[in-house]
């Protein structure tokens, strides 16, 4: 049984040359930090369009940027999605049953 | 890999560049000018049920293409205001159709039209603010403002719909003659809910031309002596006017009619698709219905916040302008001419700096100046306000720097001289 990623509702917004994550819906709306992400978290964030685990956003890493290893980013991925998760910005789900868990 | 900044760090970075680039940051639109209150105060208002107006008011779609057009441009704080916003039916459509796209929403509204319903949709789509002005701390004040019975219980029970849900509420209040002896019940009934609180006294005639609401404007004494009754506004304007001499304004302050961030990088839309450097500004309006938001931006408004002054105006070397009031638009609306700044902003402005002790040189365009002609007049009031201030108990703030050059002591045998170093 693996954990899946959830995307909460945001935009993705490019102003003045920085990316911005905004939350739409629930208390992570509320705006008491702002997210600015650099490019790498911005494709990893459109990556969690098409890839829902770890691993597989790991590789996707690890493929889009040259000369970065999946072993090297799998800490950096891991980390970037901890910090979506305390910010409500993802939620981990179990692909069997659904409910929240543990992302790692 | 990615940061989280406070959200004040990254609003003032932001800020910072648009002076630079000139990015259309900041949006205001009023959704209507309806509004079921009669404020005595308004500046915009008409009846709620002014057909004639609502049959001119942007449609949903028309929302939605220049929510489009903004959003790829580059707003990201988005004010919508009134009128009432609630007097629009469709109002969290319109809400919908800008919060998907990314804005950070300010709602301003009297909180008299929010239901449960409403306020269930603003608790899951969080706006960044809701903003509700307070009339008067009692009923009896609060409608006689508003002259709408009934409009107190609505608007006390529309705040405790939001509280309920723990949106974020501000509240304010406006100082006019019938509310400046509950402004400050009414910040500490605030400060009791947890709620901040603001209040301003500068009111301006209406955009139709409209003198009404200067009837109930408080005197510019009025107003300084209400800084004095809170202890974080003078300070507060000191902050100001120092925070604001920056450079980077200079190009924009010193030949051009507005001085403001107004076409730099905010701009409003009324209720029927007409983009202007700013709601109070009604002589240069672009037509969002004829044309691109781009074209209106790059060009019109561009040429409309470049315009040169015609003539010299003190305002131009005026060291505490950023504390100022008046502006362009409001010169219009009082003066009919935007180059004429307006006396009452002028002489609250002077009033706050004399108390403030902030260093002010003669100016022959300005009469409230050393050696002009009002000055003496003006520092009698200074004088009474300071009394004022000791009334109440009131330590006036110390400056916290002094500009004026340190005259060199000349030492002559055993006696010190100051200055007359030529005698």
């Amino acid at each position: 049984m693996s954990n899946r990623i959830e995307k909460q509702p945001c935009v993705l917004r490019c102003i003045a040359g920085e990316t911005l994550l905004i939350p739409l819906r629930g208390k992570a709306a509320d705006l008491d930090a702002i997210y600015v992400l650099n490019e790498t978290a911005a494709r990893l964030w459109e990556g969690l369009d098409r890839y829902s685990d770890l691993s597989s956003l790991t590789a996707y890493l690890a493929e889009t940027f040259d000369g970065v290893t999946a072993a090297a980013a799998v800490q950096d991925v891991a980390d970037f999605l901890d910090a979506l998760a305390e910010a409500g910005l993802i939620r981990a789900t179990c692909a069997a049953s659904q409910p929240v868990c543990q992302l790692t | 890999m990615r940061a989280s900044v406070s959200y004040a760090h990254f609003s003032r970075q932001l800020h910072r560049r648009l002076l630079e680039d000139r990015i259309p940051l900041e949006a205001t639109f009023e959704v209507s000018r309806r509004c079921p209150l009669a404020c005595r105060h308004c500046y915009n208002n008409l009846p709620v049920g002014d057909r004639a107006a609502r049959q001119r008011e942007l449609t949903l779609d028309e929302y939605r293409r220049i929510f489009d057009e903004i959003a790829e441009a580059g707003t990201l704080w988005l004010l919508l205001t009134g009128g009432e916003v609630l007097a629009r039916p469709d109002f969290l459509e319109i809400y919908t159709e800008a919060k998907t796209r990314g804005f950070l929403i300010t709602i301003f509204t009297n909180g008299t039209l929010l239901t449960p319903r409403i306020a269930d949709y603003l608790a899951e789509w969080r706006p960044f603010a809701v903003e509700i002005t307070l009339y008067g701390h009692t009923r009896e004040t609060y409608e006689r403002l508003t002259r709408a019975p009934g409009s107190y219980d609505r608007c006390h029970r529309g705040i405790a719909l939001l509280l309920e849900r723990s949106l974020p509420l501000k509240l304010k209040t406006v100082g006019t003659t019938i509310t400046k002896d509950e402004i400050f019940a009414m910040r500490d009934w605030a400060e009791a809910l947890g709620v901040p609180f603001k209040f301003d006294s500068m009111l301006n005639p209406r955009i139709d031309c409209s003198q009404s609401p200067l009837e109930v404007r408080l005197t510019p004494e009025e107003v300084v002596e209400l800084d004095l009754r809170d202890p974080r506004r003078l300070p507060a304007w000191r902050d100001l006017s120092q925070r604001y001499q920056t450079a980077a304004m200079a190009p924009y302050v010193t030949n051009t009619v507005y001085d403001c961030g107004g076409g730099i990088g905010s701009f409003a839309v009324n209720p029927y698709g007409e983009m202007s450097i700013c709601v109070l500004s009604q002589t240069e309006t672009y037509d969002l219905r004829q044309g691109s938001f781009r074209e209106g931006w790059e060009h019109f408004l561009r040429q409309a916040r470049l315009q040169l002054r015609t003539r010299p105006v003190k305002c131009q070397t005026c060291e505490i302008r950023p504390m100022c009031g008046s502006c362009a638009a409001v010169n219009e609306l009082e003066t009919g001419d935007k180059e004429t700044p307006i006396d009452f902003a002028c002489r609250v402005n002077h009033l706050r700096a004399y108390l403030l002790e902030i260093p002010l040189t003669p100016n022959p365009l300005c009469e409230y100046r050393p050696g002009s002609e009002r000055y003496a007049e003006l520092q009698a009031s200074v004088a009474a306000l300071r009394q004022r201030a000791a009334e109440l108990g009131v330590a006036l703030p110390v400056p916290s720097r002094r500009s004026l050059p340190v005259i060199p002591f000349q030492h002559d045998g055993n006696s010190v001289k100051e200055g007359h170093s030529n005698e």
